[in-house]
């Protein structure tokens, strides 16, 4: 039987799940989510678009569903196993105290679902502050280190000096280097749907960053986009891309590269750029694709 | 109107300061109309003399202030401890000794079981006492290998399964990777499961299934009778989920007629939004009853010192191990403690590490900055690790605390040598330092982690001794007087109750332990086993060995 796969939202109190899980409800990306929260407490999901609603779940028009976990998240995965048609993914929003490696332990028990991937938001306002907090330093940074792809969300509420000292923490102290940066949680379902290629292309490791560098690049001002899709898809050690970027004339579009081919076309909604890279560590040469941004 | 009765004893300590030691009490319409000479009490007029307890001695009913009612359903099981236990109709388990006796228990129990498909469950095991011998799902598929068996630790933080259990979850497979499943030699899992996220998954499958942290209707009558074995009249359930539903069902049980204590269930903070929590407790608090006192909250900080889940000022674990796991987020404490005074809603904060200890100390000092509230009584349970700074810190801010005096009897050994080392083994749950700082103090068992008993409570904090016959804390240790007061009084005022129960005075409930012999005259090591012999609640008499 087919898993489902399962992509945690892990980051701690205020980093901005929720707002991700509202702007993901609203643009699923043809996808049928089903998503599984601690409790409904500030999920905002328009009115008009909930077909249905009782105390653990909201049905949302398109096949969404959200559910609270309340303390029982094995549970409450169990039931949805049952859930049929099974949904495209499901997400799960942990609690702000959670450790993304004991929830991974634990989907890793269920039958019908693998982890695709763990995505951790930092609150770039007050991250560093947190980082040195006797009380849950070592929570914060064990939330960071154990994820696949780190947000750093609220990047307007600091400034650009302090947004390069919170990247060069997380990436150098804390060793995780696959980050985005955003304001308001806006990333695109797409976005995470690639955390999927990560896990399921080293489905024979336990560490994903053993074997994969990758980065996130956001490209505008694009005069030539089949130009960027080639060089891109030439790049050394590639192993697949995914996202959105903006041309010069302020038209949006998808890229995709996997199995190397390269898939090109222009999307009429105003995702938010960005585009997540992946390639074989060793082969990888992430500096040449970093600069086909600044080109 | 009903007819006054009063009561000869032998001896009845009050614990009213203002007449200690009386030799009547005279009860009406279920409250004590009054305590001394019979004289005294003949001058209210027409009574019944009752000279049932001529040759026992009175105290006030005993007052638990942090258990679980699910000790009841948990003795449906098969008990398996090492220590000998008294089960609610009375009868007394003797201990296991050996994984053989282990299994020979289980074995006796499952010729029992009618159906095939019922699960076998036993609990309270305790390798510590066995040389940490483990229990192996082989061992339990001696047992039965097509019904699913499983026995639990007495912590509460690991299960054994045999195999059936194993593979009715889907996990007699090589290849599992998880912190909390260990595997063996041949690549299958060894059938123990530490913590609640490796549990849940086989739990339902031999018996302990999700809700088990709550009584059923039978667990609530059995843990009644227990409350009466132990001379206890009011107890909390200290970590109850409280649904609708199951407040409908602790509502019509306590009610019934010979109903024979006060239950005060909290509502646990979890899965939840501290707002939706305040809301739910506000409306379920409207419902209290005599017997089943609603509107108090449980929060959660961290997890146990034994299990490395506590979170402790530096230096940390004596072994080494990484600090704890919080439960609770520092905001959501804020928030919860912020919207509770706001609410006139009391909290009772789980805490066992000394950095929990200090994030509650703190958050509720700043939260009494913006809603001064001058008689909250917020208190801390177990409180293990607190430090003296800490005790006198609570003692200005108007808190109460908890101590787990049994604890340090059962695991103290393993305190000293393994967990956090000799200096802060001893200090743990120090009694002594919390009454000096003049923090308002109370003593529990957490049943059924151990057994509901509060004279044997009130032993280990008399005599701090640990199962190897070690006194650890020799300074920590407090009178037979003081530990009379915890069991009691103390209890009573961190549930904001001691203005209706913990003592012997007139206008008070009519709450009485009844006791074979005086505690107050016995010498400190016997006063485990002064024998109870059953409760008067509101009244009504309960005799221990002759429950309905």
């Amino acid at each position: 039987m087919k898993e489902t796969p399962v992509i945690l939202v892990s980051g701690y109190l205020g980093a901005g799940k929720t707002t991700l899980i509202n702007n993901l409800l609203r643009e699923p990306n043809g996808k049928r989510l089903a998503i599984l929260v601690n409790e409904f407490g500030e999920l905002a999901i328009d009115e008009d678009l909930i077909e249905a609603k009782d105390d653990n779940l909201i049905s949302i028009s398109g096949g969404c569903i959200c559910c609270s976990f309340g303390d029982d998240l094995s549970g409450a995965l169990s039931d949805l196993a049952k859930f049929l048609p099974a949904p495209d993914y499901i997400l799960i929003e942990s609690s702000g105290v959670a450790l993304p490696n004991q929830i991974v332990a634990n989907v890793g028990l269920l039958n019908k679902f693998f982890m695709a991937g763990v995505v951790c938001i930092v609150d770039c306002s007050n991250v560093l502050q947190k980082l040195r907090d006797g009380y849950v330093s070592d929570l914060i940074a064990s939330q960071i280190e154990n994820s696949n792809l780190i947000i750093l969300n609220k990047t307007d509420a600091c400034s650009a000096q302090k947004l390069e000292l919170i990247k060069e923490q997380i990436s150098v102290d804390l060793n995780a280097n696959l980050i985005a940066s955003t304001t308001f949680s806006n990333i695109s379902f797409e976005i995470l749907e690639e955390l999927q290629g990560i896990s399921a292309a080293c489905s024979d490791t336990d560490h994903a960053d053993d074997v994969f560098d990758s980065v996130v690049i956001y490209p505008s001002n694009i005069d030539d986009p089949v130009n960027l899709g080639n060089l891109l898809l030439n790049a050394t050690g590639i192993e697949r891309a995914k996202g959105y970027f903006e041309d010069i004339a302020n038209n949006r579009w998808l890229i995709q590269i996997s199995s190397g081919a390269l898939q090109l076309k222009q999307v009429q909604d105003h995702f938010p750029i960005g585009i997540v890279v992946i390639g074989l560590k060793g082969h990888f040469d992430i500096s040449t694709v970093a600069s086909l941004v600044q080109r | 109107m009903q007819k006054t009765k009063i009561y000869s004893a032998k001896k009845i300590y009050t614990m009213n300061p203002c007449r200690p030691i009386v030799s009547h009490v005279a009860v009406k319409e279920g409250k004590i109309l009054g305590a001394g000479s019979l004289e005294e009490l003949a001058s209210w007029g027409e009574f019944d003399l009752d000279d049932t307890f001529n040759e026992k001695v009175i105290m006030p009913g005993f007052v638990e202030g942090h258990a679980h009612t699910m000790e009841g359903t948990l003795w449906r099981k098969v008990y398996l401890g090492w220590f000998d236990r008294t089960d609610p109709s009375g009868k007394t388990w003797p201990g296991l000794k050996s994984i053989n006796e282990i299994i020979e228990r289980l074995s006796a129990a499952e010729k029992e079981l009618s159906n095939e498909d019922l699960p076998l469950s036993g609990w309270s095991i305790d390798p510590i006492y066995m040389d940490n011998q483990r229990i192996s799902r082989q061992a339990l598929d001696q047992v039965s290998r097509t019904r699913p068996i499983g026995v639990l630790h007495a912590s509460g933080h690991i299960l054994n399964v045999n195999s059936k259990g194993l593979e009715l979850a889907g996990l007699l497979k090589k290849g599992i990777n998880h912190p909390g499943i260990p595997i063996g030699n041949d690549g299958y899992p060894t059938g123990e499961l530490y913590g609640p996220d490796a549990m849940t998954p086989v739990g339902k499958h031999v018996g302990f299934d999700r809700s088990m942290t709550d009584c059923d209707e039978q667990g609530l009558r059995d843990y009644a009778r227990l409350c009466v074995r132990a001379g206890v009249t009011t107890c909390t359930d200290l970590a109850a989920r409280l649904t609708e539903e199951s407040v409908s069902m602790m509502l019509r049980v306590t009610g019934e007629a010979n109903f024979p204590a006060c239950i005060v269930p909290l509502k646990v903070f979890f899965g939840m939004s501290p707002k939706d929590l305040v809301e739910f407790v506000k409306e379920i608090q409207t419902l209290s009853t005599e017997r089943l006192r609603l509107g108090r909250i449980k929060a959660v900080l961290d997890g146990s010192i034994q299990g490395f889940s506590a979170r402790l000022n530096w230096p940390g674990y004596f072994n080494g191990s990484p600090n704890g796991l919080w439960y609770t987020s520092p905001e959501q404490l804020l928030e919860l403690y912020s919207l509770a005074l706001e609410n006139n809603l009391q909290i009772h904060t789980h805490t066992n590490g000394d950095q929990a200890t200090q994030l509650a100390i703190e958050t509720l000092e700043a939260v009494l900055k913006v809603h001064p509230s001058f008689d909250h009584r917020f208190t801390l349970q177990h409180c293990q690790l607190a430090s003296t700074a800490q005790f006198r810190k609570m003692s200005k801010l108007g808190m109460c605390v908890n101590l787990f005096a049994n604890h340090h009897y059962y695991w103290g050994d393993e305190h000293y040598r393994l967990t956090v080392g000799p200096e802060r083994a001893e200090r743990m749950n120090a009694c002594r330092t919390a009454l000096d700082a003049n923090v308002n103090m109370a003593i529990h068992s957490d049943a059924p982690i151990t057994p509901l008993a509060p004279l044997f409570t009130a032993w280990c904090a008399v005599n701090r001794l640990t199962v190897s016959e070690r006194v650890q804390g020799e300074h920590e240790k407090i009178s037979i007087e003081e530990a009379m007061f915890a069991i009691t009084l103390g209890a009573a005022y961190t549930l904001h109750m001691d203005h209706e129960i913990g003592s012997i005075e007139i206008g008070k409930r009519a709450d009485f332990a009844i006791l074979e012999d005086d505690p107050f005259e016995a010498k400190p090591v016997d006063l485990k086993n002064i024998a109870v012999w059953g409760t008067v609640q509101s009244g009504r008499i309960f005799e221990a060995d002759n429950l309905s």
